[in-house]
């Protein structure tokens, strides 16, 4: 099971439902992809060509290491991407 | 659609963390055109990391169950309530100040013509419906700041590894954990102030590795008297890290993290003075996170790519752009502030965006000396001149903490990744300069290193170090990173718009 990552008890957006690679993911408004993704567990979010395992690393949009497919858009950075209610996330771990 | 932007202002700010936003507070209410531009969804830079606080908030509870209030507050940096006070005041409806962001600036041409990636409505400056603009200002302020470098080691690129800033964003602003068990290590003292955000808010914390000795960092103490309440807030963050007995590992360096498709372990080991890792000392840490940083360099490329000069001097955390006292660079028009100038805390980005309002207002004509209030001004600016050259000496100081020993970076084990990207190893970097490669340029060319999506924000300075410790390079020779326009990834679709339909999504790598 995922543990609890969010920090109980603090001011947060308003919940909304994201889907990641199809499965529903519980989000808060005003939060990024990154913080979402995190929050459900979510780590391995690309693939090296040679197939390493990549997640996001710098969290400030230098890295280019957290590139998903964000409304079928790819290659948008999770840590500079805020979350929107429906949006579609798909990883390409 | 309107465009709700103009294409021509007197003054555009680039960056919006305290050194851009205190610029841009000097500026207004003058009665000029002023925009800032930034790509963070979130305002402040890499200081004020708000939570974000909706009008219509699901929960309204206050911010989390600290068990130490006390500690809180005697060690809160009074820049926090300042810069949150300077954010509120630029971004209020009738300051003046035209805020576009998420906005990526990509280049800066002749004539102050700003090239940005704008995407009005999708929360990123690259989303659905990103376009591209074009801003003319007469005077531009490149205010965007700093980042971390890194010490790389053997799975430093496995998920779960993190930069100290990346967890202390997820925590501070979005308070979410980095992990359940989140071991800190390197040489910054940003693993400190992180330790006590994860205790603050219930998280665990493994270990903290520090690469300097106990020794060492005594020997430093007295550097620090100078800047007191640096000394206090890092007692209270000893006191907190103490009380929740955090095994705090002096002298030990990072060898590995381990794990398959996520970071599961870390090994520390003892460091030697000289950076080695000691055989034979190593210890391993259950861990499902681990965040690590070595200290800031400045963020250079718009600068570099505007053709401002660079400086290159340790104290300032090593490429810098060069500025008068009044933070004009040397290309005409062209002003830059904050930690883009070098390393030295938030205050030092505070006073010099007053210093840079204030030289506009000068340049502009807004005060000249045959005014009444230009003696005040004179004096107002000769004092800020003096605060900021107090803040310069706290930022050596600080960089001199952060610096690992240069042969460190000579000793990086063969296999281990150096430049994310392109995923090039120390062995490929080793035998190039071996190999007489020991320009950026050229061993940019020979590797393919820092050619991959960071443009080296990532790998350049990590690069730049191995040169120097292999081979003795002063880095004025090695030179600085060369950066072109555009300075971050530019979508095809966006060049080429039958190339970017959505409901038809072209699944190929979108590079420069
Ligand atoms: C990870 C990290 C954590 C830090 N934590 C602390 C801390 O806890 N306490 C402390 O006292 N100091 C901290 N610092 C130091 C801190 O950076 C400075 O004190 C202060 O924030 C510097 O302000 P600045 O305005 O110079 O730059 P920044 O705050 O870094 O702001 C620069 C801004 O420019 C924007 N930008 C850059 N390039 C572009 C572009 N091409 N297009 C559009 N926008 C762009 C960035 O998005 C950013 O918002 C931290 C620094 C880092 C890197
Ligand atoms: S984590 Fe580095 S760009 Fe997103």
């Amino acid at each position: 099971m995922t543990p609890q990552l969010r920090i109980p008890s603090t001011a947060r957006g308003k919940q909304i439902t994201i889907t990641v690679n199809g499965i529903p993911v519980t989000a808060h408004e005003g939060e990024t992809v990154h913080a979402a993704l995190t929050a459900a567990g979510i780590y391995l979010l690309r693939q090296t060509l040679s197939g390493e395992a990549r997640g996001a690393f710098c969290g400030m949009g230098l890295c280019y290491e957290c590139l998903v497919t964000v409304n079928h858009i790819p290659d948008q950075r999770a840590c500079m991407t805020v979350v929107q209610d429906g949006m579609k996330i798909r990883t390409h771990g | 659609m309107a465009d709700p932007y103009r294409n021509t202002y007197h003054v555009a700010v680039i960056g919006a963390g305290i050194g851009g936003l205190s610029a841009a507070h000097t500026l207004a209410g003058h009665g000029f055109n002023i925009v800032l531009i930034d790509e963070n969804p979130h305002m402040g830079g890499q200081f004020l990391r708000r939570p974000f606080r909706p009008h219509n908030s699901d929960t309204g509870g206050t911010a989390s169950g600290s068990r130490s209030r006390l500690l809180d507050r005697i060690h809160q940096d009074p820049m926090v309530p300042a810069g949150t006070w300077l954010a509120e005041a630029v971004t209020a409806p009738g300051a003046g100040v035209d805020i576009l962001h998420p906005a990526q600036v990509l280049g800066i041409f002749p004539d102050r013509r700003i090239w940005i990636m704008a995407s009005p409505t999708a929360g990123t400056a690259a989303g659905q419906d990103a376009r591209l603009m074009e801003i003319k200002a007469e005077i531009l302020v490149l205010a965007t700041g700093a980042r971390e470098q890194y010490l790389p080691f053997k799975g430093w690129t496995l998920p779960g590894v993190m930069s100290l800033g990346a967890a202390q964003i997820l925590v501070k602003s979005h308070q979410v954990l980095p992990g359940a068990c989140t071991a800190i290590a390197g040489t910054s003292p940003l693993m400190m102030a992180l330790a006590n955000d994860l205790l603050k808010h219930r998280g665990h914390v493994a270990a903290l590795a520090d690469s300097h000795s106990m020794r060492w960092k005594m020997g430093q103490l007295p550097f620090f008297i100078r800047h007191f309440p640096k000394l206090i807030q890092g007692a209270c963050y000893a006191a907190r890290l103490f009380r929740h007995r955090i095994p705090v590992l002096h002298g030990h360096s990072v060898q590995e993290a381990q794990g398959q498709e996520r970071v599961s372990g870390a090994v520390f080991a003892r460091t030697g003075p000289d950076g080695c890792l000691l055989p034979g000392t190593d210890r391993f840490w259950k861990v499902d996170s681990l965040a690590v940083g070595h200290g800031f360099v400045p963020n250079i490329e718009l600068p570099v790519q505007a053709g401002c000069r660079v400086t290159y001097d340790p104290a300032l955390g090593g490429w810098a752009a060069a500025v008068t006292v009044n933070m004009e660079t040397s290309v005409n028009g062209i002003y830059a502030v904050g930690e883009t100038t070098g390393i030295g805390g938030a205050e030092q980005s505070w006073i010099q965006g007053k210093i840079t309002g204030m030289s506009i207002l000068e340049q502009l004509g807004c005060i000249h000396p045959l005014q009444s209030r230009w003696g005040r001004f004179v004096k107002t600016r000769h004092q800020l001149y003096h605060r900021a050259d107090e803040c310069r000496s706290y930022g050596a100081l600080l960089n001199r903490v952060c610096r690992v020993p240069a042969a460190a970076y000579g000793r990086i084990p063969d296999d281990t990744v150096i430049c994310r990207c392109e995923n090039i190893t120390m062995q490929t970097i080793k035998q190039a300069v071996q190999n007489g490669f020991t320009s950026w340029s050229s061993i940019k060319k020979a590797t393919r290193c820092g050619m991959g999506r960071c443009q080296a924000r990532i790998c350049g300075p990590i690069i730049q170090k191995i040169i120097q410790a292999l081979t003795g390079t002063e880095p004025q020779i090695i030179g600085p990173p060369v950066s072109r326009g555009p300075v971050k990834n530019l979508p095809v679709r966006l060049l080429i718009p039958s190339a970017g339909n959505p409901e038809n999504p072209p699944g190929q790598e979108k590079g420069q």
